[in-house]
């Protein structure tokens, strides 16, 4: 090994003189010197239209249908748009039990084991569950057997087995995941993440592994049902089916979930902590951070501008500024980037993210509200904005690039109620943006002072001062934050 | 629920066919191979340039230097990423001597150290200037680019972008210019890059060290054995010069696959690729890689203790490299072992409850591949029990005969792949190149129906030569501390 490592290093020199003479004696004739003087053929792309695809269903359920016969395939969605959030803090174990038995404890009078070796005989998949915000349930099947399963769906969400063997074991398992729910960067900040930014809500509760662990099968028993009202569903279907034949057989379908389109109330938000540092001691290698401030709930006008603007700072990739200047030009870090929430349902936030070594973390936060700054005050180009503006709307296409996508999307816009000309307003709006408007959402929304930074790493390196000075603390007061702390439920 | 099981057994009778894949495949005069498969699922084209070189191609002391090289081809070429291309060289020039001159000056002169420091980054700073910082990067997005990206692995190193239709042109034109003119700008601080990337990937994951290390173990000599991104030292002392001489043996048409699936014309897109490609000459010959791995002397046997991963069982096993009619047969057996109606989790999770979840992989490649079983375990899950089932399941392989329904069940497995790999353009140009990388493109068909024709005798046969305890690697991951905590 070692020996024929040596002789592929001798030979570099030499080699590399031969290549690059050989490189530039082979353009291609007839191509363009410069790839900006290739003629593209013109073409321009339509989106296709939601309500090219709405069907309204009995009972005020929905459903998007994109039939393709390409191949032997049919995919079902169901959302069902309906909250489905614990009254107390002491309810989440039961719910994410239960959601997890959707389906894995077994349908009906079928068995878990029938149902798993009837499914997996025929290499089909479903899934359902139940999560705060609302149920869901999916098949994917050969086209010949997708009636027979599209039958199983009701089943499945509303009349769970709930088998006890299956229930011990998804206990097991949940316990097993907590146990280890701080034990990455990810798994820290994605609920130090929420908790900074949204408060404790019943949307972000963790349930306690005592919790689960001392679940009996029958606390179960009052969520068996719900979830699913037959005037919140929307169904996204797409391959192989006659359209006509799948109207009638959903139609048949929705009769056997509960009518009506109630649904609970969601309680309202506490809102953010303030600005400052909140960190986590955790003996990591990198310092993952994530700085954040509140951003808009769609739809508001403001968010698409905030879009263009977060692709020109942070998540237009290579070419967006910070990461030419925290992983590119300074060496700080694998991942950087912006972005906007999109949410629906709360107020999102604006955030940028990175990891970077434990001795860079404070230098790389400077960093970032240094270019922060330097767009607040020195505004964007006109060449990035017609970058943002390209690299939004001309990738278009791959939104839509599978029919399951294209029905996907359309039923969760319904869930939205996002305007059946959602794309093409989308597609007016970005491109009548203006430099002053991307500028003026910018300022008003990523604002180094109202940042939030998360941070989980060794706290004594993180708060110790590097070379030039920096220290994590020199942002902001920092607030400790232990795994009990991110654990507590208000 | 009779009408449904009646219904499946139906269905059983209804299973489908293949989907047969008919690609366009020619290769250049140059070597280059090129693979196009049209489809107007969507406007797009999902374009991904193979080279086939990956970690295989390394040795100690250079581990990392095919995934380095693939960050470094985002800096640009002569043509692209660069306003004045003399102007570059000479800086270029500049910086290596200064990089030179700091790795000679000794870590005690700390004064000649800055200052050779100072210079060097104040020749960057000029270069940086010259620059046109992600050029490529920014002509892809233009167009409408998206999974943008590239990708090391063992055997192959991947440049990959999907674009509307009509843009085609413009990966050719790129990646044609990257084939050949690449300069290797900013080594320096894409190689601190690559380090973050490591301690995000290997250090700060629970199971990272288990992963690398297991691999170590398994493979004795074979260059799978070294992790793709490189050991920490390693990546440290990588240069810019190892890349450009990795670049010059393994970067040129004869050692790569061109793979174009979805909205194209296959004669108008075949003239182009001719047309940017064929110029190009082919490259050297580069040394075969000759290691093969071993008899395993024995069992061997990795055991970490950490309390921040998930318990865990992982039993491999080596396998034929592709092509070998037992890669067939050992399809079959992951199938018989895996889900929910699987031999494992009906015997580790549903009858003696000691595991979470349990399934084998057959991990079919070049030169020698290998056999998996991984069990999910918790805290109160026994280990030598857990071990003693696994082997219980896997010793009845080679006793008896799997049931008819079993062997059906996995082949209906793999004809129902055979038809969703069809769905995704990007996973299906990638799947074309393993198989053309691994002896030809035509294997993404024959190798299902291959497998369509193993018999349960077959299948007991491979199970009682590879299943063999002497030759098996075991790898553990267990709580360092006894257990604490609640049970359910």
């Amino acid at each position: 090994m070692n020996t024929l490592g040596n002789t592929w290093s001798i030979s570099k020199g030499i080699g590399l003189a031969f290549v690059w003479a050989m490189g530039f004696d082979a353009m291609a004739a007839g191509t363009p010197a410069r790839y900006q003087s290739i003629v593209f053929p013109t073409w321009t792309y339509v989106a296709p239209k939601p309500a090219d695809h709405r069907v309204a269903l009995e009972g005020g359920a929905v459903a998007y249908l994109v039939p393709d016969s390409t191949l032997d395939l049919v995919k079902v969605s169901l959302y069902s748009g309906a909250p489905n959030q614990p009254a107390k803090p002491q309810d989440v174990a039961a719910l994410r039990l239960y959601s997890s038995l959707l389906k894995a404890g077994g349908a009906s009078q079928l068995s878990p084991e029938r149902l798993e070796d009837s499914l997996e005989f025929v290499a089909a998949y479903m899934s359902a569950g139940l999560d705060d915000w609302q149920g869901s349930a999916s098949l994917d099947c050969l086209s010949g057997n997708a009636s027979e399963l599209l039958n199983l769906l009701p089943d499945l969400v509303l009349k769970p087995r709930l088998d006890s063997g299956v229930f011990r074991l998804q206990q097991r398992s949940l316990v097993e995941n907590l146990r280890h729910r701080y034990d990455t960067p990810r798994g820290v900040m994605g609920v130090a993440y929420e908790k900074a930014m949204h408060g404790s809500h019943p949307s972000n509760w963790l349930p306690d592994e005592k919790e689960v662990a001392d679940l009996a099968p029958k606390a179960l028993s009052p969520l068996v049902g719900r979830g699913f009202p037959a005037g919140r569903l929307v169904f996204a279907v797409a391959g192989r089916f006659d359209r006509a034949d799948m109207i009638r057989r959903l139609n048949a379908l929705v009769k056997r979930f509960p009518a009506g389109n109630q649904v609970d109330s969601v309680r309202p938000y506490r809102g953010p902590y303030a600005p400052g540092v909140y960190l986590i001691d955790k003996p990591f290698s990198q310092a993952t951070l994530k700085m954040a401030a509140p951003g808009v709930r769609r739809p508001d006008p403001d968010y698409y501008r905030l879009l263009v603007a977060s692709y020109i700072f942070g998540d237009g990739g290579f070419t967006s500024r910070l990461v030419e200047k925290v992983r590119s030009n300074e060496g700080l870090a694998y991942g950087v980037n912006s972005d906007v929430e999109s949410d629906y349902y709360r107020v999102g936030s604006v955030n940028v993210g990175l990891q970077t070594k434990v001795e860079t973390g404070a230098y790389a936060v400077k960093i970032v509200l240094e270019e922060m700054k330097r767009m607040r005050e020195g505004g964007i180009t006109d060449a990035e904005l017609e970058k943002a503006k390209d690299g939004l709307l001309k990738s278009m296409p791959s939104l839509f690039d599978t029919p399951g996508s294209t029905a996907r999307i359309f039923a969760q816009g319904e869930i939205w109620h996002r305007s059946p000309d959602h794309f093409v307003e989308y597609e007016k709006t970005i491109k009548s943006m203006t430099k002053a408007e991307v500028e003026n959402a910018f300022k008003r929304y990523f604002v180094p002072d109202s940042m939030r930074i998360i941070v989980t790493g060794p706290k004594a390196a993180l708060l110790a001062k590097d070379a030039q000075g920096n220290s994590l603390a020199s942002f902001g007061k920092v607030t400790e934050w232990t795994s009990a702390d991110l654990d507590r439920r208000e | 629920m009779r009408s449904l099981l009646g219904c499946f057994a139906l269905a059983l009778a209804a299973m489908p066919g293949f989907s047969e894949i008919q690609v366009q495949y020619k290769q250049l005069d140059n070597g280059l191979k090129v693979i196009l498969y049209p489809s107007r699922q969507a406007p797009t084209v999902a374009c991904r340039l193979f080279y086939v070189t990956g970690s295989v191609h390394e040795a100690p002391g250079h581990t990392g230097i095919a995934h380095m090289l693939e960050h470094m081809l985002f800096k640009g070429t002569h043509k692209v990423g660069v306003k004045n291309d003399a102007k570059d060289a000479a800086y270029e020039k500049k910086l290596d001597r200064l990089w030179a001159d700091l790795q000679k000056a000794g870590a005690r002169d700390s004064v000649k150290i800055g200052k050779i420091r100072a210079a060097y980054d104040s020749v960057l700073n000029l270069q940086r200037e010259n620059m046109v910082k992600y050029e490529l990067w920014e002509a892809y997005e233009k167009a409408g680019g998206t999974e943008l990206n590239a990708f090391t692995t063992d055997l192959m190193t991947a440049y990959i972008v999907t674009l509307p239709k009509n843009k085609l042109e413009l990966y050719l034109w790129l990646e044609s210019d990257r084939m050949q003119h690449a300069v290797l700008r900013e080594f320096k601080a894409e190689h601190d890059v690559v380090m973050e990337e490591r301690r995000m990937r290997v250090e700060d994951n629970p199971l990272g060290r288990y992963w690398e290390s297991l691999t170590g173990v398994f493979y004795e000599a074979h260059p799978y054995r070294f992790p793709t991104i490189g050991y920490p030292s390693d990546i440290r002392h990588l240069t810019k010069q190892q890349a450009e001489e990795h670049y010059r043996l393994y970067y040129k048409p004869n050692n790569c696959i061109l793979v174009l699936a979805g909205d194209l014309d296959t004669a108008q897109a075949m003239a182009q690729i001719k047309r940017y490609f064929s110029p190009i000459p082919r490259g050297a010959d580069f040394p075969p890689v000759l290691t093969e791995e071993p008899e395993p002397a024995g069992e061997k046997r990795l055991a970490v203790r950490r309390d921040d991963a998930k318990p865990r069982f992982d039993l491999l096993f080596h396998t034929p490299g592709f092509p070998s009619d037992d890669l067939y047969a050992l399809d079959i057996l992951e199938g018989a072992l895996s889900g929910q109606s699987g031999r494992l989790y009906k015997k580790l999770v549903k009858d003696l409850k000691i595991a979470l979840s349990a399934q084998a992989g057959n991990d079919v490649t070049k030169y020698t591949s290998s056999f998996q079983i991984a069990v999910d375990l918790d805290r109160s899950s026994p280990l030598e029990k857990v071990e003693k089932a696994v082997w219980e399941v896997l010793d009845s392989l080679t006793r008896v005969p799997l049931s008819a329904r079993e062997l059906q069940r996995a082949k209906n497995q793999v004809a129902a792949h055979s038809v969703r790999s069809l769905e995704n353009m990007e996973e299906l140009a990638t799947e074309l190149a393993y198989w053309e990388m691994r002896g030809g493109w035509e294997n993404i068909n024959r190798f299902p129906q291959q497998v369509q024709k193993v018999t349960a005798e077959q299948v007991m046969d491979v199970a009682r030569r590879i299943f063999v305890r002497d030759a098996a690697t075991v790898g553990t991951v267990q709580p360092k501390t006894a257990t604490k905590g609640v049970s359910p």
